[in-house]
């Protein structure tokens, strides 16, 4: 075991604090009551051992990669599903008809910044708990086959011998979705959830 | 006419936000830019009343292309910084280096509109 309890407790207490910023900034977007409720699968491993967390079955994924920089150090991912990309979509522009060619742009312009906010938030709530300089780099947006979707993320282990899986719903008047996210992190993650859990 | 207005962000989701609010609101948009360098080039060729600064594009940090403008090129343009970002040691980190005001995101048009009028109010 990585973390005892109260760690572990930490380190979800301060995810959820994370997220519960990022809907304000994701209420921003769809103007309408917005929760972004962190679920109770909140697993942090070592990334040494067998990695099977991705729970996406679709074929396309829309995977969401920002790096951490700092004090901190990793690479997060954030994965939704075309269907997903679609309902939010869908929701912030109602009334809109794009054509194809634009639609395109204007869902990855969308996504990159509901990605954007959300990281930032979760990477805010780290650097205050942990009285770390860190913050997360540009987003990248990768549209990948389920197929090479573990690939891909395995890549993010370099260096970073920790991951954390958990997944978050998002609700609101029109949209029901369950962002998955993967984050890698170094040792100063663990260090950090330790000394915060201490206070 | 309104003032000028440089935004420099790698979002185009948050380039068309800003441009449309600031629009809305009699600023002029002179000019757009994605990442630090163009940003800086612009903002030099430009000399805007005021830019909208990212503090995370792809190849530098907003606080140090503030610090280029304002410290090493004495440019008189006013700096807002709009980001995710909100750590009390950023924010300090910004405003040491000639940023006027700091908008940590979400806000809505009216903070935007808000910022920007009492940066010229006070100046």
């Amino acid at each position: 075991m990585i973390l005892n309890e109260n760690q572990l407790e930490t380190a979800h207490k301060i995810v959820k604090l994370g997220l519960q910023e990022a809907t304000k900034s994701l209420e921003f977007f769809t103007k309408s009551k917005t929760r972004l409720d962190l679920g109770n699968d909140f697993k942090i491993n070592k990334t040494s051992e067998k990695l099977d967390i991705i729970q996406k079955k679709e074929d396309k994924i829309y995977l969401l990669t920002s790096t951490i920089m700092g004090d901190l150090k990793g690479i997060a991912y954030l994965l939704f599903s075309e269907e997903e990309v679609k309902t939010i979509m869908k929701s912030i522009y109602p009334n809109k008809e794009f054509d194809t060619e634009k639609y395109i742009k204007k869902s990855r312009d969308l996504i990159l910044e509901v990605d954007n906010v959300i990281t930032a938030s979760v990477v805010t709530q780290f650097a205050n708990y942990f009285d770390y300089k860190t913050y997360g780099g540009v987003p990248q947006l990768d549209i990948v086959s389920r197929a090479d979707l573990e690939d891909i993320i395995k890549n993010g282990i370099t260096d970073n011998n920790y991951v954390l899986d958990f997944k978050a719903q998002l609700i609101s008047e029109s949209v029901n979705v369950n962002a998955e996210f993967i984050w890698f992190v170094d040792d100063q993650f663990i260090e950090g959830v330790i000394k915060s859990s201490m206070k | 006419m309104g003032k000028r207005v440089l935004i420099i962000d790698d979002s185009a989701f948050m380039r068309e936000f800003i441009e449309e609010t600031l629009i809305d609101a009699g600023y002029e948009i002179v000019g757009k830019a994605e990442d630090g360098s163009q940003g800086i080039e612009m903002a030099l060729e430009l000399e805007p009343d005021l830019i909208t600064l990212d503090n995370v594009l792809p190849d530098m940090l907003g606080v140090d292309i503030a610090r280029i403008l304002k410290k090493e090129e004495g440019l008189s343009s006013k700096i807002i910084m709009i980001s995710a970002l909100g750590q009390v040691d950023i924010i300090a980190e910004c405003m040491a280096n000639g940023v006027e005001d700091y908008i940590v995101k979400p806000f809505q048009e009216e903070d935007l509109i808000k910022v920007l009028n009492k940066t010229f109010m006070n100046n």
